[in-house]
């Protein structure tokens, strides 16, 4: 049945989406607010239209995750709805299908905020939720993941035909496990003994406060752990990746499942990344793909948007990556860290509210670099350009290394023309779209 | 010369990057060759506290706040005793609510603090002060001003010396636009940033303190190279200032 208000809303959304087009404003929430504004149930249609709705919520990893999702089913059918831009609070959502053109969909993907999953699950029932972690974020403004942690809870608890697929591997999504829903667990049986970084590692159990013991560790408060008081721990996981062998710029990854074990190349670096394909990994298996479907795909995932994109300026390689808290940032640097490669890093920290306007979680974040002789240049910018310049010379980095300048064009401009063989290019939120645009002209025009 | 710098709870307070502010204190002593050592006070291990030279108390969340009361009631006399005594303390946040008489929990009730000092801090039912801040301290420092980011539910209500008086943002309370206090070389201060690397004359100041209580005649610091520090300072000054 033909609901007129909804209707309305539709075309209200896709009349703004056009004038937005004129005014020449990327405004992706906009539509999908307007739309709410005439028909709040208008999410409703989301889930009528799809077969199947699939949600990636947790702190970390969420547009990353959602993106490789969308591609490795995209390989089966072209008919998923997506937020793939991350705008994902209500009205982004919303947007996505003021934006949709087909009649029916076989999946729906979400990338859900933490804190918006509650408002989104009213009107639509994901089949599948995937948790993947929770962290501090730096728009943690009540200093506590306690509460958000608690909500995204009570909000599952509300949604006991959904399948949960969780990463036991942090104590706080492990908690899910206790839901009475059907219930998948992964996990990296990995001991990686990094640097611990005490403000980002978690040492008491969500449920009764005793203290955890680690028998090993990944990063952050991921490892394998244990309370010593009420026995709360990390179970087996149903999917797991069982090795890891970093490559220059990809990585060689084992997933283990059953009495199954995969060895596959994925184009990306980076432990988190180890995350988001296992994660993407169990969920595929749950909607029956097979093993050869889902690697195949993963092996030639290329993502843009300024997550982890690289592209070629004079023989060199750039590569801009969004950092936007501290395991980010933290697992970021991590990443640099093991590259052998020559490099200059640019920083761009911005303020805005999107960004976080308290910028001290950069103080939150592990951010010497290993290898520091192969480093040439920090260019710090972005409006507080001198706030990551001062947390960089706190890290000991010698002084005239540390290049200052609030423009990030100029600093782009500077530092491309770096003698090295890569530029990290690490923008903060607000900054990540212009940052990217910005070299993609200059590399084009070269 | 030689100082210890106590950090109280660093597994339990450390909410806001407060952790760069021991660091700052480091650096700073190291940097002109004093010897520093940095000395956590836990849950598991209590080194004795009249050791210590500069004491620093961070914030954490509720639960961890709760954990820390707990435990530290046995030792507040003793740093009581010492505040008196003109030791130097930076207490920053739900730290420096912890040592008054009261502060609140999660879901806004009243519940008592250390009581080591007499301010309390109180729901009000009004909403978190979130914002940039800049004060004019009324410690006798150059340049005379703070800056920093302030993030509270509660309002702290005092007779103290404040720390300073709000240029920009909301301090203390909603009525009397002071914000922390000052007690002898005692300081609480809602200022995140973290304060002292943003505000490195308030961590000189510590320091200054701390060197003339243990070493009597030391009359100033030797001045460091605080480009950046003063970069970062002004142009926080020029963003938010009015
Ligand atoms: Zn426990």
């Amino acid at each position: 049945m033909v609901n007129v208000r909804s209707m309305i809303a539709l075309y209200a959304g896709k009349f703004s989406k056009q004038v937005l087009k004129l005014i020449n404003s990327s405004g992706t929430a906009l539509p999908g607010k307007l739309a709410l504004r005439i028909d709040n149930n208008f999410l409703d249609n989301i889930e009528e239209k799809c077969d199947t709705v699939i949600m990636v919520t947790g702190t970390n990893g969420k547009t990353t995750t959602n993106n490789l999702l969308n591609h490795v089913i995209g390989t089966r059918t072209d008919k998923i709805l997506s937020n793939l831009k991350g705008a994902n609070m209500i009205q982004g959502i919303a947007t996505t299908y003021v934006n949709n053109t087909k009649d029916h969909y076989d999946y729906g993907i979400f990338e859900v905020d933490e804190g918006t999953l509650r408002s989104v699950t009213r009107y639509v029932k994901p089949d599948y939720i995937l948790v993947s972690n929770f962290f501090r974020d730096q728009l943690d403004r009540f200093g506590e993941i306690d509460n958000l942690v608690e909500d995204v809870y009570t909000t599952i608890e509300k949604l006991p035909e959904s399948t949960l697929i969780l990463n036991v591997d942090d104590p706080l999504v492990n908690k899910f496990t206790q839901l009475p829903n059907k219930i998948i667990k992964f996990g990296l049986d990995l001991d990686l003994d990094e640097v611990q970084n005490s403000s980002l590692s978690m040492k008491n159990c969500p449920l009764c406060e005793g203290k955890l013991q680690y028998s090993s560790h990944v990063y952050g408060h991921f490892g394998n752990y244990e309370c010593d008081k009420c026995g709360f721990k990390r179970p087996n996981p149903d999917f797991v990746v069982s090795n890891l062998e970093e490559k220059a710029s990809s990585q060689m990854i084992t997933i283990d499942y059953g009495d199954e074990e995969l060895v596959f190349e994925y184009p990306y670096t980076g432990i988190y990344n180890a995350y988001n394909v296992l994660g993407v990994f169990t969920v595929c298996k749950q909607l029956g793909l097979s093993d050869d479907e889902i690697v195949s795909a993963m092996g030639d995932f290329s993502f843009h948007l300024g997550r982890m994109e690289e592209m070629e300026y004079k023989g060199k390689i750039i590569k801009v990556i969004l950092t936007k808290n501290p395991i980010g940032l933290t697992q970021v640097i991590n990443m640099i860290s093991n590259d052998e490669r020559s490099k200059t890093v640019v920083h761009i920290l911005n303020d805005n509210p999107a960004d976080g306007e308290d910028i001290s979680w950069i103080w939150d974040a592990y951010t010497i670099c290993e290898r520091e002789e192969t480093v040439l240049h920090y260019y710090c910018s972005g409006i507080r350009a001198e706030d990551i310049a001062l947390k960089k010379k706190y890290d000991n980095v010698p002084l005239d290394k540390i290049k200052i300048n609030d423009n990030f064009k100029e600093i782009i401009d500077t530092a491309i023309e770096d003698d090295v063989e890569i530029v990290y290019v690490l923008p903060t939120y607000t900054a990540v779209f212009e940052t990217r645009d910005y070299i993609e002209n200059v590399v084009k025009s070269n | 010369m030689e100082l210890n710098i106590y950090h109280l709870y660093p597994e339990h307070l450390n909410l806001y990057g407060d952790l760069g502010n021991v660091n700052c204190l480091k650096r700073r002593c190291l940097e002109r060759g004093i010897e520093v050592n940095v000395v956590n006070f836990t849950d598991d291990e209590k080194p004795d506290l009249n050791d210590g030279d500069i004491f620093f108390i961070g914030g954490g969340s509720d639960r961890a706040q709760q954990l820390v009361y707990k435990d530290f009631l046995q030792y507040k006399d003793v740093l009581k005793e010492l505040i008196e005594e003109g030791r130097a303390v930076l207490a920053v946040c739900g730290g420096y609510q912890l040592l008054g008489t009261s502060f609140i929990d999660k879901q806004g009730n009243n519940i008592p603090g250390l009581s080591i000092l007499d301010y309390e801090s109180k729901y009000t039912g009004d909403k978190r002060i979130i914002g940039n801040i800049i004060i004019e301290t009324t410690l006798n420092l150059e340049p005379n001003k703070l800056v920093g980011f302030e993030n509270h539910g509660a309002r702290t209500y005092s007779k103290y010396q404040p720390l300073g008086n709000v240029l920009v943002g909301r301090g203390n309370n909603d009525d009397d636009m002071k914000e922390g206090i000052v007690y002898k070389n005692y300081i609480g201060t809602y200022l995140h940033g973290p304060v002292l690397p943003k505000n490195p004359h308030l961590a000189d100041h510590l320091i200054l303190q701390a060197l003339r209580n243990k070493y009597g005649d030391v009359e100033s610091l030797e001045p460091l190279d605080d480009e950046i520090e003063n970069k970062a300072y002004e142009k926080f000054i020029k963003l938010y200032g009015k």
